[in-house]
């Protein structure tokens, strides 16, 4: 009961606050709380406070896009399995699942693979409900979501990061010493060091960028091809839904001949 | 005659009796008489007669008729004593002459007091004879008598009969008797003549009978013999009339009585004859047919016209009471029954599905079966009865199909029994997943809107059920190894999962680890077609289920953690400078899961943790700062790298291209001295970047040594080495 008043009066802010045409995250909770609480009615299956926390997890983005995505991730996970059954909460999944395939995502790799990481598998969660399995409109919608994951892929990408960062080498050669930091004695090299350290990493964000990516591109895949064979190709309605899935999710040739096929 | 005279009378040897006596009077009588008589034959008379004499006390004798016959006769009347007459011993070659007289019963027996009698007798003479004389008999002389007198006829006869009055009331006992003479001629032609007697006796009674006239009591009917209605029948064309019940006459008993009194005892006695009349079987009558047992089919439209009756007769013997004859039941009527029929709804036979589930797990299959639904046709009928307007009239009747047979045939994946009799496939076991269709038929005989059932117009109804073989596909995520369908899968790793068989309905996913209820991976959805599996992160054994309506399908996962690493030297370096100090090699090195079945661990993460160098000897432990060995803290170490797909390290050097480690050792300046180091590098690992680390795992080293004042290096790790001299030279 503390936790529905709680929300009640969440809500209520929120409420005069978009009468008062002021921003929502002037009264939004921080995530952290926010996350808090919904696992906490995950835990107890509290499907309505869930959906009433729905509007306040969205007034995370774009300022909290991981946490955002975990709170998505936590309420998703919540409303699934009731999803499956209940009406009323598979409707607000197709909504819930269809803001959930943002793509706009903050420019940090790190961040980013973790956002895909989480979104991937919240995204998945809303397909336990048939209703979306069974929407084109959702499944077009995931099928986009394919293919900007694709979009971020880098085609034949070899891992760019390494143990020691490349180019550091030649730094200890040129010094004549061992190859070990403490033994640069010049600022210069140091602040060279520093800065191929630091490209380095960033080359470790994108390997595990592209790692995460591959694998939401493949699980993305995977369930969108099998829910496409609700909509068998051989249909004649469905070619236009057909053909248009295998477009927006960049689909190769070989993956499109696959759609629609039981 | 001489011999007789001069020997046979007068051997002394024979002993006279009185009867003997007798004889010699005879033969006197014949000499006085001149009687030319046959000495041998007398002689054989004599003694025949005289054995007979010594013999018998029986009074038979022969007589030898010397007198007139009419002496001789009254002569033999007088000697006869006995019923028969004497027989000879034709053994002895005497003269045989007998007769015995047989009497036919005296009828009437008994008789009325005051009537005749007549009985009759019978003689059945024996000639005499003589084997040493030929006697020809030319004449017969029969004399019969009977004691209870009478009026004989034919008494010279050997066929006699006697007419005797019934005068004496109770037994009359009689007896007959006959005298027969026998003439002829001797063998010498002298005059023969025998007699023979014979008798017998008869019985017969004599009573006392008066009768007067019969007098009766007929029989009389004492119902109303008839037809039971109904009397008129409306049959279909061809079918057996059918009987209506009848009641037979019946009679009361009758009674005839005559009164017999008998006047030699007085008794008077009353004789009756109790009089039944019967029917006999029920009869008809069709035209002038009569006698007719059964009736005719109903074969001619004008209908039929019967009549039906029955024989009476009785036991009247007296004929007072004249059997009652024909007597009529009544008259019934057959007309030819018409129908019409207009079949409104026609009949049918539907299949309707009563298989508990259409989904089957591949392995254990299941059954399809499906039930009859029967609409009955529903039909007019109208029927036209000539003689009996009642009976006519438009009535409905629900006419039920008739099932001739029920068959079912099956296709689908796998192979199985894929036809059979009946309303049920029984078990089918498909061997892969996939669709099937199992179609059922029904064959039946029904009325249409056109016509009646018959045996060819037999009509088939089918019902396709389309079932599901439910077979979990799995694919690994990963590409390496090549082997995408495995179960044996590294830790963290993602399969896919999706049914094969056009799933359709719920399908609820889990998965387990009976052993250890935390490591059991994870799907990322329980319900759908398709699911994906994500390994846990530790080694388990792991079973995913799917039930859905009909079954439950299950796999099962080995998940290993990685193990071991195994390094093949890819390179060495060649960039060093001549006369530098120094040694390294760019190594392959491959995670090897704890078990020979390939693995992916495209999602593990490695760690070298960063440790100082230990194990310092020689040039590294002199003091000198420049000698000092390098850490591995800051110098490759402690930096969370992931496996590339085919579970190797990934890139860890300097250069580009493929996934190496590099180990090397570079730029200690000289002189050179004998001296090495090691790095204890503790390994660790976890599941994407975020996962739990797992800190207790394997361990190595690596050790850098310069083996002599020249300056040659030598690096080794992973039980690999490489040694390189200042000339830049590796060894070997």
């Amino acid at each position: 009961m503390k936790t529905i008043i709680r929300s009640a009066a969440f809500w209520l802010v929120v409420v005069v606050g978009a009468f008062c045409n002021l921003p929502a995250t002037a009264f939004a909770q921080s995530g952290t709380n926010l996350l808090t609480e919904i696992a906490g009615w995950r835990s107890t299956n509290d499907v309505a406070d869930i959906l009433h926390s729905l509007p306040a997890i969205e007034q995370l983005w774009p300022h909290e896009p991981e946490m955002y995505f975990r709170c998505m991730a936590e309420a998703t996970t919540g409303l699934s399995h009731a999803s499956a059954t209940n009406k009323e909460v598979a409707e607000s999944m197709l909504v819930v699942c269809t803001n959930l395939m943002k793509t706009n995502y903050p420019a940090d790799p790190g961040i980013t693979a973790t956002c895909i990481a989480i979104q991937c598998a919240a995204i998945e969660s809303c397909f336990n409900a048939e209703i979306l399995r069974r929407s084109k409109a959702c499944l077009l919608a995931y099928g986009r979501f394919l293919g900007e994951i694709r979009s971020l892929r880098i085609p034949n990408y070899t891992m760019r990061g390494a143990g020691v960062p490349p180019g550091t080498r030649e730094i200890f050669v040129r010094e004549h010493v061992p190859p070990s930091y403490d033994r640069l004695t010049n600022a210069a090299d140091r602040q060279e060091y520093d800065r191929l350290a630091a490209e380095n990493e960033k080359g470790r964000q994108m390997d595990n960028l592209q790692h995460i990516l591959l694998m939401a591109d493949n699980g993305t895949k995977f369930m969108l091809m099998a829910y496409s064979s609700y909509f068998p190709a051989s249909n004649p309605t469905n070619a236009d839904f057909i053909r248009e899935i295998g477009v927006e999710a960049r689909l190769t040739e070989v993956e499109r001949q696959e759609l629609g096929k039981k | 005659m001489r011999g007789i005279w001069e020997k046979g009378l007068m051997e002394p040897k024979y002993q006279m009796t009185a009867e003997a006596v007798w004889f010699y009077v005879e033969l006197a009588f014949m000499k006085l008489m001149s009687i030319d008589w046959k000495r041998n034959k007398n002689m054989q008379i004599f003694n025949n007669y005289s054995r007979v004499i010594r013999n018998s006390t029986t009074s038979r004798r022969i007589k030898f008729r010397l007198f007139p016959p009419a002496l001789c006769r009254i002569l033999a009347a007088a000697t006869v004593a006995g019923s028969l007459a004497l027989v000879p011993s034709a053994a002895e070659g005497q003269d045989g002459a007998a007769v015995s007289v047989s009497v036919t019963a005296p009828g009437p027996n008994p008789a009325s007091l005051g009537s005749n009698v007549t009985v009759s007798a019978t003689g059945s003479p024996t000639a005499p004879s003589d084997p040493n004389c030929e006697i020809t008999i030319t004449s017969t002389n029969w004399s019969w008598s009977n004691t209870l007198g009478g009026t004989a006829t034919n008494d010279d006869t050997a066929h006699p009969s006697w007419t005797i009055p019934a005068t004496s009331c109770g037994a009359n006992n009689g007896t007959i008797s006959v005298t027969v003479w026998f003439y002829g001629t001797s063998c010498d032609n002298s005059q023969y003549e025998a007699s023979a007697t014979g008798s017998a006796n008869y019985s017969f009674t004599v009573v006392g009978v008066s009768t007067t006239n019969w007098t009766a009591v007929c029989p009389t009917l004492i119902n109303t013999p008839s037809l039971s209605p109904p009397t008129n029948f409306c049959q279909p064309y061809g079918s057996a009339p059918t009987i209506p019940s009848n009641t037979p006459p019946a009679y009361s008993s009758g009674l005839e009585l005559q009164i017999v009194s008998n006047t030699c005892s007085g008794v008077t006695t009353n004789q009756t004859i109790v009089v039944i009349d019967t029917p006999g079987p029920l009869l008809w009558q069709i035209g002038t047919n009569t006698g007719l047992t059964s009736l005719p089919l109903l074969t001619n439209t004008n209908g039929l016209t019967a009549s039906a009756y029955v024989i009476v007769t009785n036991n009247d013997t007296i004929g007072l009471c004249p059997a009652p004859g024909r007597v009529d039941l009544g008259t019934a009527h057959w007309c030819i029954l018409t129908v019409t029929t207009n079949c409104t709804n026609a009949g049918s036979v539907n299949l309707t599905n009563t298989s508990t589930a259409t989904n089957f797990s591949v392995s254990t299959g299941g059954s399809l079966s499906v039930m009859t639904n029967v609409t009955n046709a529903l039909v007019l009928f109208t029927t036209n009865c000539p003689c009996d307007s009642s009976l006519s009239g438009t009535f409905t009747s629900n006419a039920p199909p008739v099932i001739i047979s029920t068959w079912w045939t099956v296709s689908g994946p796998g192979t199985y029994t894929n036809h059979g009799g009946g309303l049920s496939t029984g078990t089918i076991t498909p061997t892969n997943g996939g669709i099937g269709t199992a179609t059922f038929y029904v064959s039946y005989t029904a009325w249409t809107n056109s016509a009646a059932p018959t045996d060819t117009n037999v009509f088939t109804n089918s019902l396709p059920l389309v079932f599901n073989v439910i077979q979990i596909s799995n694919v690994c995520e990963a590409t390496f190894p090549t082997n995408q369908q495995r179960t044996s899968l590294g830790v963290g790793e993602i399969v896919d999962l999706s049914l094969v068989g056009a799933p359709s309905g719920t399908y609820s996913w889990a998965t387990t680890n009976s052993t250890s209820p935390n490591l059991a991976g994870s799907l990322n959805l329980n319900s759908g077609p398709a699911v994906k599996f994500t390994a846990p992160s530790n080694a388990a054994s792991v079973t995913v289920s799917v039930s859905y309506s009909g079954g439950t399908n299950t796999i099962s996962f080995a998940i290993f953690e990685p193990a071991a690493n195994s390094g093949v030297i890819r390179s060495k370096e060649t960039w060093m400078a001549a006369g530098t100090e120094g040694a390294g090699m760019e190594i392959t090195v491959t995670v090897l899961p704890s078990t020979t079945n390939a693995v992916s661990f495209s999602r593990v993460w490695l760690l070298e943790v960063g440790k100082d160098a230990t194990n310092a000897t020689g040039y590294f432990a002199d003091g000198n700062t420049n000698h000092a060995p390098i850490s591995h803290i800051g110098n490759g170490a402690d930096t969370w790298f992931l496996l590339d797909g085919s579970n190797n390290w990934p890139h860890l050097g300097q250069g580009t291209g493929t996934n190496y480690d590099t180990a090397d050792m570079y730029n200690y300046p000289s002189p050179w001295t004998q001296g090495s180091f090691q790095w204890p590098i503790p390994g660790q690992w976890k599941v994407d970047a975020g996962g739990k680390v797992n800190t207790n795992w394997i361990s190595w080293s690596q050790t850098m040594e310069i083996l002599d004042t020249n300056g040659t290096s030598k690096v080794s790790k992973f039980s690999l080495s490489v040694q390189r001299g200042t000339n830049g030279v590796y060894t070997p």
